[in-house]
């Protein structure tokens, strides 16, 4: 009967672990990647964000040119990719510091302003209504804040990110101290030793929820706001997929490696008899 | 040597066969307890997931079921589905099913959601004020001719009233008629001064004939 517990708690302690090792991996891999600054600017690079983002903006300003009267000539270096990719990267630091940033475009209205006034003196435009013209440099100058800014959605979010990094970093600490406390038990009081089953467990349901997500969501067709960012997020998701898989493989190949490497009990015990 | 291979491959075999247990235990767990909420977040997600027009091109069979007086199958967004014509004041630009900008770019656009020439309904078609598209529609009268030439047939409507309206008031102006087939164009106004535009050129006409034989 005591052997019949004793057996039970092992595998009990064995499926904790597991799930400790899950949570601890999952959360591991989050914290280096998303909720890292410095991964997501490296992601924009490597997906030519700025560029893109840049060509984006220019065309949705040309949407606002077709209707005023002007053309696309007024929007002639009222910005460049240099200034984008700062104003991008102040933005993306802002967020993980969990303050709400304002795109500073006073620049670009006054450089727009100074080639419409060159425009209307070439085109020898009769009737200028300077309220019109107003509202048409606001315009546009949204354009470019919008598009940075994705619409203003992580505005209402970005004061928790700290908070949530802030948590993560805690839980990773103390589920890995957990995780050393269970195994120091389990090899003092239950001498369960079957490690490979922890590793072989978390490894199998990252692989299942790998496979649930990539057979359930329709990630290659994902449309976020625009075409520019719903690619620089699918390139994303993609890489942590990449990242999961490769760890769940890691830990079902460590473990057979442990099982494989671990001394046969039964012929110890007969070599120890003879 | 064979027996302590075989022992070792009976506890991978059997570590396997628990691990496999406590996985299939875990996400038995998970769905017990989170089914709605996970089947809700992927629904979700599908949600923006936007199926590309290109990838699912075929070619629609666009023609005009008289006698329900509903297209057999409809443009897809974004399709070029006809021309419209105002001879008085020398307009004549493709029609684009849609109203983004990216669309309008190229053409005037027909409001999703509202009906298709030839159905009996409103039809509300936006254009902007260039030279292209709807920059003389200012100065069109009353009793004008605007034609739609359609790849499905041709409609000829005659000009009703002319209005000028605040874009805001936009939506609350224009009510979609389900009774009576009514077009509606309008553009940004006015057009002679450079800049945004906050009021909008609206013009109104009525069927007086159609040609569904294409």
């Amino acid at each position: 009967m005591k052997n019949k517990i004793k057996k039970v708690s092992g595998y009990v302690f064995l499926f904790i672990q597991s799930l400790i090792l899950l949570s601890i991996t999952i959360l591991l891999v989050l914290r280096l990647t998303v909720l890292d600054k410095s991964f997501i600017k490296n992601e924009l690079n490597k997906n030519n964000y700025y560029k893109k983002i840049n060509d984006e903006i220019k065309t949705e300003m040309t949407y606002y040119t077709d209707q005023s009267g002007f053309d696309d000539s007024i929007l002639d270096n009222i910005f460049s990719l240099i200034d984008i990719k700062n104003t991008t990267n102040s933005f993306i630091s802002s967020i993980y510091n969990g303050e709400t940033y304002t795109v500073n475009t006073s620049q670009i209205e006054e450089k727009l302003n100074n080639n419409i006034n060159k425009y209307i003196e070439n085109e020898h435009f009769q009737i200028v209504d300077q309220e019109q013209l107003n509202k048409f440099v606001k315009q546009i100058a949204s354009v470019y804040s919008d598009e940075i800014k994705l619409m203003g959605y992580l505005d209402k979010v970005c004061k928790y990110i700290p908070k949530l990094i802030d948590f993560i970093d805690y839980a990773i600490v103390v589920l890995f101290a957990l995780f050393v406390l269970l195994l120091i038990l389990n090899e003092k009081l239950i001498k369960r030793r079957d490690y490979s089953v922890i590793l072989y467990t978390s490894g199998f349901i990252i692989l299942f929820i790998i496979i649930g997500f990539r057979s359930s969501i329709d990630i290659k067709n994902l449309l976020i706001y625009s075409k520019t960012i719903s690619n620089t997020f699918i390139s994303i998701i993609k890489y942590l997929f990449n990242v999961y898989l490769l760890i769940s493989l890691i830990y079902i190949g460590v473990g057979l490696i442990i099982d494989i490497l671990k001394k046969d009990k039964k012929r110890r015990h007969k070599k120890a008899i003879i | 040597m064979h027996r302590l291979n075989k022992n070792k491959a009976k506890a991978i075999v059997k570590n396997l066969a628990v691990a496999f247990f406590f996985t299939s235990f875990f996400i038995f767990l998970v769905l017990i307890i989170f089914q709605k909420k996970i089947d809700k977040t992927i629904t979700l997600i599908n949600k923006v997931a936007v199926v590309s027009a290109s990838n699912d091109k075929k070619k629609a069979n666009i023609k005009m079921n008289k006698l329900e007086k509903r297209l057999i199958e409809y443009p897809s967004y974004g399709d070029v589905f006809g021309t419209i014509k105002i001879p008085s004041q020398s307009i004549e630009v493709s029609i684009y099913h849609g109203d983004a900008l990216r669309l309008l770019k190229y053409g005037v656009g027909h409001h999703a959601g509202t009906y298709f020439p030839g159905e009996g309904g409103t039809i509300l078609i936006a254009g902007h004020n260039t030279y292209a598209q709807f920059r003389n529609l200012p100065n069109i009268k009353g009793n004008d001719e605007i034609i739609i030439d359609a790849i499905y047939g041709t409609y000829t409507y005659k000009v009703e009233k002319t209005e000028i309206i605040d874009a805001k008031q936009l939506n609350e102006s224009l009510s979609i008629n389900d009774e009576k087939e009514e077009l509606i164009l309008y553009t940004c106004y006015p057009v002679d001064t450079p800049g945004f535009k906050t009021k909008r050129f609206v013009v109104y006409a009525s069927l007086v004939g159609d040609n569904n034989e294409k």
